[in-house]
């Protein structure tokens, strides 16, 4: 199956309401910001080409609602994920701490094989406000989290979705960690793999 | 019931589990199929798989979880599809082709992932393709598989659409139909879920409701799909999108569908548009079923407009230009007319939202702050809405108006009761976040905070006080300046300041002493620049706090003393000033006596005498804190020339050292407060004086430890030595030789029992020769008569002795003590001049 040798690269992007999950996907896909909120409902993807070393691959990034009430259907879309992506605003002490709980969930209903080698990266986002007079979490304190998770090598970026800080950066970094997850890729086998084709195909009605 | 719960949840997994498996295998044969560009064979088995997703028995989300497996699949269909090289067919032969599908379902699945290619080469208008896409997915009725299959259509559409700035505006249409194909859409799903509620009995109704609310999402996505659009302007917005869905939402007449949109409509567009359509919304929101929780999804509305007032200031202008404030308090008072069974709960909720969106928005208007909470108290029915008797007119002019809206109903009945523990904080967030914004004693002012702090039921009024008080002393000092605003706060705040009538309250102790700490401290808050306002100040604090009973009198009592202490000795400083005598003495006490200042000084005089009789006499083990808070008052009344009140204040001090005050350590530091005080006084008769000072050295003579007496008799010899250059000051320089003698003497006792052989005492009789010997120090350098060089070799020869005579060697702290003292006689020695002369005397 030489042809459908991977190329895709899903990632998810999680964090709490407002911290600007929306916003980095569309300025690192569009190249576009805009300051007004709008909240996102359920779960809605852009796609990518990205160019990885030598490899040309789709990066299928998945946007998610921070609010709960607009999750209702659940995280079905987690599933298959080879990378995911945790947003925290820099100048909000509380979606920091919260990013404990978005990992936790993501473990747990996404269950990859080895979850600590699983790749995470984290962002912390909205740099630009108040030309950081109003931040609150610093960049030692994110990165000693990052260092205390699974085996301790999540890697940490500091951005502004609005002036375009290290988005390009960030993503490149999701990109590549995405990649080196595709060992894990399921492969189906059939029960019964009929050597003669003919036979197996008579079943169908279409 | 449980049981049946898991077993139903165990089926629901097999099912998807046997339905994904049979998609991973379809799946694996449309691949192999896809491999060998057997388009025939791929869309087959593509037809088989999509085929899974016509069961019916799975619940939401596990069709979720299903549909996400067949998404990812038929990705790779779609890729072949657009390479035409490898299957050779063009757009509109495969569009034919997949229709052959025998399956409706399939069918229109293929039919949309064709139509994205046919679409992306641009063989077909997008606006025709996806006209005729979501025209068929009508074919498909039932709910779970129409709303999926919409979703699908929605997601693949969403990159094609012809919006503005979009490779497909032009021949493909322009925003206009983008927005027309997306409504139609949103249309068509909400339909189909609202239809969910009525197919089956109403047996299966809880469960049904579940699976819609799971399915909601799908639904608003729709919204989002619109907010998105480049071309989304404003009068687009207003004129379409709005109208539309309010319209879809009314005539729904749905229960979960008409708060969930308006809430999504809510968040998902900016707050620019909300500002500009508030009439629109405000307009729809009263036409929605009696039974929806519109205050909710009100209350939402107002969140997020406080919310971005308070992240992006340039927004509020807007806010105001459009007259936010008054649409929407207009539109809370015309939800409540139109849903009267609305709960105190939802009430509350809805007016602490527009207290947020004033207190974010309108940081300069009080007077909204005032209507919000007269618009809550009306709507609890508070009583004290307009002044009943005072005038007829204006509260009949209120029924009317009230008859108007609601029609008709009956007059206010009985107040809300709000007891639920959600309702009371968001009675209690009502009346703390104007606290918080405006100035306190203004907010407190306001005619409309009592009335809702009525509501609050009496077990959850202390909460409220705390919090008032707290307020207060979070503000700059001088937030209470006038006594009416002194009596407004203590209103406020009565049920911490006394018990209530005929209401045995339990309260925590923790808490209770708490509160009253917290009352102490307001204290502090409330001052006046100007002396009698801030008398009047202490006199009403000094009402209120009365009525407390002596639990509270410990706590509260204190610190009012010591602000009338501080309000005296700035009279007295500014006396001085204007009378331009000298810093203290007798001279300038006496001036300050007769001077303006005088009355004034009197009156705080007697108002500490008052209070601290009072605190002394209330039954609580605070007599410490009386007699020290009397020997400060005496300083006062002294230094004010006021000698008979002074005397009086040092007798009180005594009368509760002799009684109350029994506890040896307690005794010492007593006596070295009434030395000091003592000492520091000017204005006294000779006569008062002796007999204060005879008091004095008696008590310290009757210490029960000797090393205590020691200290307290050297310690009296100040007494009849005052203070450098203070006319009037104590010159008795053989008592003070005598008090000195006196303290060596018992020293030397101490000495005697130690060689005795009660064991430790050689170290402490050291240590107070050497503390004896400073104090000589102390006399020797102002030349008090008497003190001598003799004597103070004397008492080295002594000290050197012991030091000698020491078996087990010195304490470290005594040596370094002993250092100091014979370092600071070297350095007087070489001093020079008339203290160095003396000291050439003493030999080391």
């Amino acid at each position: 199956m030489a042809s459908r040798k991977r190329t895709l690269l899903k990632v998810i992007i999680l964090g709490d309401s407002g911290v600007g999950k929306t916003s980095l996907m569309n300025q690192y896909v569009n190249r576009k910001f805009s300051k007004q909120y709008k909240a996102t409902i359920g779960a809605d993807f852009l796609t990518k080409e990205v160019q990885v070393d030598d490899r040309l691959v789709t990066m299928q990034i998945w946007d998610t609602a921070g609010q709960e009430r607009f999750q209702s259907l659940g995280v079905a879309f987690y599933r298959g994920a080879d990378c995911c992506v945790l947003v925290h605003d820099v100048n909000t002490a509380k979606t920091f701490d919260n990013l404990e709980n978005w990992r936790d969930e993501f473990l747990i209903q996404a269950s990859p094989n080895d979850p600590d080698n699983f790749p995470f990266v984290v962002l912390g986002n909205k740099t630009d406000v108040d030309g950081g007079a109003s931040r609150v979490v610093s960049e030692k304190k994110a990165k000693s989290w990052c260092t205390s998770k699974g085996n301790g090598d999540i890697p940490y970026f500091e951005t502004s979705a609005k002036e375009d800080v290290n988005v390009e950066e960030a993503f490149a970094c999701i990109a590549r960690n995405a990649l080196k997850n595709e060992a894990e890729e399921e492969i189906y086998l059939p029960d019964t793999v009929d050597v003669n084709q003919g036979a197996a195909k008579k079943g169908g009605c279409c | 019931m449980a049981t049946m719960n898991v077993s139903a949840q165990d089926e629901q997994d097999k099912w998807l589990a046997d339905a994904s498996s049979l998609v991973k295998q379809y799946a694996f044969y449309m691949k192999r199929a896809l491999d060998d560009n057997n388009l025939r064979e791929a869309l087959k088995q593509g037809s088989l798989m999509l085929g899974e997703l016509r069961t019916i028995a799975l619940s939401p989300q596990k069709y979720y979880e299903l549909y996400m497996q067949v998404w990812n699949e038929l990705r790779h269909l779609e890729a072949f599809f657009g390479e035409e090289a490898r299957h050779g067919k063009s757009n509109l032969e495969l569009y034919e082709l997949v229709q052959h599908a025998g399956n409706i379902l399939p069918r229109l699945y293929l039919l949309i992932t064709v139509g994205v290619v046919y679409i992306k080469s641009k063989d077909g208008a997008a606006k025709d393709v996806l006209k005729d896409l979501v025209e068929m997915a009508k074919g498909v009725q039932q709910p779970i598989h129409g709303l999926f299959l919409r979703t699908y259509l929605s997601q693949a559409s969403k990159t094609l659409l012809p919006d503005t700035g979009s490779e497909y505006e032009g021949n493909g249409g322009n925003v206009n139909d983008a927005v027309e194909f997306v409504l139609q859409n949103f249309t068509e799903m909400n339909k189909l879920w609202v239809r969910m509620q009525h197919g089956g009995g109403n047996r299966d109704r809880e469960r049904r409701e579940k699976e819609r609310r799971e399915l909601r999402d799908l639904v608003g996505k729709n919204l989002l799909v619109l907010t998105q659009l480049e071309g989304m302007t404003l009068d687009l917005y207003k004129g379409t999108v709005l109208p539309r869905v309010l319209e879809q939402v009314i005539n729904c007449k749905d229960d979960i569908a008409q708060p969930y949109l308006l809430d999504a409509l809510i968040q998902v567009f900016p707050d620019e548009f909300h500002v500009q359509t508030l009439d629109a919304f405000l307009e729809a929101c009263p036409l929605l079923k009696p039974t929806v929780k519109i205050g909710n999804v009100l209350a939402s509305l107002m969140e997020r407009l406080a919310s971005s007032a308070r992240d992006n200031p340039e927004i509020v202008a807007q806010f105001v230009a459009v007259e936010a404030f008054g649409k929407l308090s207009a539109g809370c008072k015309s939800i409540i007319a139109s849903q009267p069974s609305m709960d105190a709960h939802d009430r509350l909720q809805m007016h602490a939202a527009l207290m947020g969106f004033v207190t974010a928005v309108h940081r300069d208007r009080l007077d909204y702050v005032d209507d919000v909470l007269g618009a809550c108290a009306d709507a609890l029915n508070a009583p004290g809405g307009g002044d009943e008797k005072d005038s007829k007119e204006n509260s009949s002019d209120e029924r009317v108006d009230r008859g108007g809206i609601d029609g008709g109903a009956e007059d206010a009945g009985p107040p809300m009761i709000v007891s639920d523990q959600k309702g009371v904080r968001q009675l209690h967030a009502l009346l703390t976040v104007p606290l918080d914004t405006y100035d306190v004693v203004s907010v407190l002012g306001l005619s409309n905070y009592p009335r809702v702090m009525s509501l609050l039921q009496p077990a959850n009024l202390r909460q409220m006080a705390m919090t008032i008080v707290k307020s207060v002393i979070r503000e700059p000092e001088g937030a209470v300046s006038d006594a009416t605003q002194a009596e407004t706060l203590f209103r406020f705040i009565s049920v911490l300041i006394k018990d209530r009538e005929g209401v045995a309250e339990e309260v925590d102790e923790e808490d209770f002493e708490e509160e009253q700490n917290a009352v102490a401290r307001l204290v502090h808050a409330l001052q006046s620049g100007d002396s009698d306002t801030q008398y009047r100040l202490l006199v009403a604090s000094r009402k209120h706090f009365g009525q407390g009973g002596p639990r509270r009198l410990k706590h509260t009592l204190p610190p009012l003393a010591h602000e009338a202490m501080r309000l005296g000795r700035s009279l007295l400083a500014r006396a001085r000033a204007d009378s331009g005598s000298g810093d203290s003495g007798a001279a300038a006490a006496a001036a300050a006596a007769t001077g303006p200042m005088g009355p004034a000084l009197k009156k705080i005089l007697q108002f500490l005498h008052q209070t601290i009789s009072a605190l002394a006499a209330a039954p609580v083990s605070r007599h410490e804190p009386a007699m020290r808070l009397f020997l400060e008052a005496a300083q006062l009344a002294d230094a004010s020339g006021m000698e008979p009140v002074a005397y009086e204040f040092f007798e009180r001090a005594m009368t509760i050292y002799e009684d109350e005050i029994s506890d040896s350590a307690a005794q010492r530091s007593a006596l070295s407060c009434v030395v000091g005080a003592l000492h520091s006084c000017v204005g006294f008769t000779a006569e008062s004086r002796e007999s204060l000072v005879h008091k004095t050295t008696a008590y310290s003579a009757r210490l029960l430890k000797k090393p205590d007496q020691v200290r307290a008799v050297s310690d009296c010899a100040h007494l009849f030595w005052g203070p450098d250059g203070v006319d009037g000051a104590a010159r008795d320089a053989t008592s003070t030789v005598t008090c000195l003698k006196k303290a060596l003497k018992i020293a030397g006792g101490v000495q005697q029992a130690s060689l005795g052989g009660v064991g430790g005492g050689g170290g402490d009789a050291l240590r107070l020769f050497i503390e004896v010997l400073n104090k000589y120090l102390y006399f020797f350098e102002r030349g008090c008569p008497g003190v001598d060089a003799s004597i103070l070799q004397g008492l080295l020869e002594i000290i050197n002795g012991e030091l000698a005579g020491e078996e087990h060697g010195v304490a470290p702290d005594i040596q370094a003590y002993y250092g100091a003292t014979v370092r600071h006689i070297k350095h007087q020695k070489l001093k020079g001049g008339e203290i160095g002369a003396r000291y050439q005397a003493i030999s080391l």
